[in-house]
């Protein structure tokens, strides 16, 4: 009984901290704004240590930082810190 | 009752009747000078003539996409669609510039239509939809290579067609005519992307938007997308021995001029920025207070876009779809700004910034009926231009004091200082017509064959186009041209003139055509000088 009260109430967090109950490939499913932050900040965060990494790996390059990876960083910055303010709007529609 | 308008309605409505005659004072001096380009019988920007060689070749049956290793060295590096379309012209009026001009030309209407119909379609107000759609087409960007033999605003005209088609078909309830809808949308984008490859962001804007609003359906939707895309590629692939790959994109893989880019966003900026800043005000709302549009977007992909305009051969046209981006989200911005039409939900950034100005949203409204027109008058002053010596246009310079500063009695509020904005806009003269039929009768006398920069003058001297000069440098750049047999053909003076306007041929080409041929003459056309080589009696030693 309190483990079935415990999944309940489980799933309710999970509903009302911005996710929906629908799986993300059901025909009615639709990106929260907390969804898309996360996937922003996600995919700006593996970005930005992914370009850092090119010169780590690519030894034989010189020169460090070029300025197309300069503005890559900024972007994944930039990306990674937009996912960071959507989070906070939860389950509103993207 | 008191039907007579308020002070501010009827001060609203006059500004707003400034702002329309200002934008068709712009699209009157945006017909003339497709007129007048249309008339001229040559390359105007250089690569004209080579894409109108790609349109003869496909009105053969044929694919321009060759190896350029061997006679005649040509090759195009633009995806096929737009000289498909011009093809049918050539079957009924032979080689000609006028009608791919006209193309071009028409596209950039139909861009205009389409923004003019995206901003009415979400805001209901005709006046600021059709201030919309001539915004674009007063864009100095836009103005200047609308009415090109070129097929950068095709690819532009159908990118804005897709978005505006796959702006509301999410929300389509019956199932058959969503997926129709959404289908006609990624046509238009495959379309764009066969047009020119630069394409590929709004694709990703595109599924992008789709994957937000139902991934399922994005998935799915994306799965056919680059099927039939693919499809395509690897039957053109196939049908030209793999030249298809190497020289529309192995070709076109270019290194960045970041101060070109930088000086490019900073003109950007300068002639756009009354409109990008509603633009962007209306991103940021969508993205924090209601849902994110394609249009959102598509401005964010086309920025990406307007990045690369550093690269060799890019230029101040990759802005042109940021441009249409710009139009249709200011717009929008305009007319909910005018219909009060906004709507703040409750969450952490309402709370500090909207809330605690709550009371100032009536004043707000009010004063947008004046601050609204005054934005895109303000817009027609930055991007003016003009000819300066033509009948009517030289009573308008002289009132508002404007003096030429670009070609031919022009004047260009972009200055061209920028590096990449390209040198065109001004009208072409008689002088530059006789200019160039006095080149063609050059060829036409010449014993051997020409070697030419622009293929224009050896198709009206009805002799075979030898090579494409930008198209060799982006393969050697990126070393895959062999240029043996070209260089073998320059040594032994088998050219009987090279015309030269921009060096543009891969160094090794141009040392061995200093080293076999001299300068002997030099003509103006268009304001620029065409270099005349003839071959020298005695060679310069290496």
């Amino acid at each position: 009984m309190s483990n079935h009260k415990s999944c309940t109430q489980g799933i309710e967090r999970f509903s009302s901290g911005g996710y929906t109950d629908d799986i993300m490939f059901s025909t009615t499913f639709t990106l929260t704004k907390r969804i898309l932050g996360l996937l922003l900040l996600i995919g700006g965060v593996l970005g930005f240590f992914g370009i850092l990494a090119i010169d780590l790996f690519d030894v034989g390059r010189e020169g460090g930082i070029g300025p197309a990876q300069q503005v890559a960083l900024v972007l994944c910055f930039a990306a990674a810190f937009l996912g960071l303010t959507l989070i906070p709007l939860g389950k509103a529609e993207a | 009752m008191n039907t007579r308008p308020s002070l501010l309605t009827l001060a609203h409505r006059i500004l707003i009747a400034a702002a329309l005659v200002v934008m068709v004072g712009y699209l009157l001096v945006y017909v003339g000078y497709a007129i007048n380009l249309m008339q001229f019988p040559f390359d105007y920007d250089q690569g004209e003539g080579f894409e109108l060689v790609d349109t003869i070749l496909f009105s053969q049956g044929e694919f321009p996409y060759r190896n350029t290793d061997t006679y005649p060295f040509y090759s195009s590096n633009y995806p096929p669609l737009f000289h498909v379309i011009a093809a049918p012209f050539v079957w009924v009026f032979g080689s000609a510039y006028w009608y791919g001009r006209l193309l071009g030309f028409l596209g950039t209407l139909v861009t205009a239509s389409a923004i003019g119909l995206a901003v009415y379609r979400e805001g209901r107000r005709r006046d600021i939809a059709i201030l919309a759609g001539l915004a674009f087409l007063a864009s100095n960007t836009v103005y200047h290579i609308g009415p090109l033999f070129r097929q950068h605003m095709t690819m532009v005209m159908f990118e804005t067609l897709a978005v505006v088609i796959l702006a509301g078909a999410n929300e389509i309830p019956d199932q058959g005519r969503r997926r129709r809808v959404i289908a006609l949308g990624l046509v238009l984008i495959i379309a764009a992307g066969y047009t020119k490859q630069l394409a590929i962001f709004t694709a990703a804007a595109a599924l992008i938007f789709l994957f937000i609003r139902q991934p399922r359906r994005a998935i799915v939707a994306g799965v056919l997308f680059a099927l039939a895309g693919g499809v395509i590629f690897l039957w053109m692939n196939l049908a030209t021995d793999g030249e298809w790959f190497r020289q529309a994109i192995q070709a076109n893989v270019n290194r960045i001029n970041f101060d070109q880019t930088i000086g490019l966003f900073r003109l950007w900026w300068y002639l756009h920025g009354f409109l990008i800043v509603p633009a962007v005000l209306l991103v940021i709302y969508q993205v924090y207070f209601s849902r994110i549009s394609i249009y959102a977007l598509w401005f964010a992909a086309s920025l990406v876009q307007g990045a690369l305009s550093g690269t060799w051969g890019g230029g101040d046209s990759y802005f042109a779809t940021s441009i249409a981006a710009v139009m249709i989200l200011s717009g929008i911005f305009a007319a909910k700004m005018l219909n009060g039409d906004w709507h703040f939900p409750v969450n952490y950034l309402s709370r500090i910034v909207i809330f605690p100005f709550k009371r100032l949203a009536r004043p707000l409204t009010a004063s947008a009926l004046i601050v609204i027109p005054l934005l895109y008058l303000g817009y027609g002053r930055t991007v003016m231009h003009l000819p300066t010596d033509a009948p009517v246009y030289s009573t308008i310079a002289d009132v508002f004091g404007i003096e030429a500063n670009a070609l031919n009695g022009f004047y260009d509020s972009a200055t061209r200082i920028v590096g990449g904005y390209a040198d065109i806009g001004h009208w072409t003269t008689q002088a530059d017509i006789d200019a160039g039929w006095q080149i063609v009768e050059m060829i036409r006398t010449s014993d051997r064959p020409a070697l030419s920069e622009e293929a224009g003058f050896q198709l009206l001297a009805d002799q075979d186009v030898i090579t494409n000069p930008t198209q060799l440098l982006n393969l050697w750049l990126n070393g895959v041209f062999d240029g043996t047999e070209l260089i073998a053909m320059i040594e032994d003076q088998a050219f009987g003139l090279v015309i030269m306007r921009a060096q543009f041929y891969p160094t090794e080409v141009l040392q061995a055509i200093q080293r076999e041929y001299e300068q002997t003459e030099t003509i103006a056309m268009n304001g620029f000088d065409y270099l005349i080589l003839r071959p020298r009696a005695v060679p310069l030693t290496e």
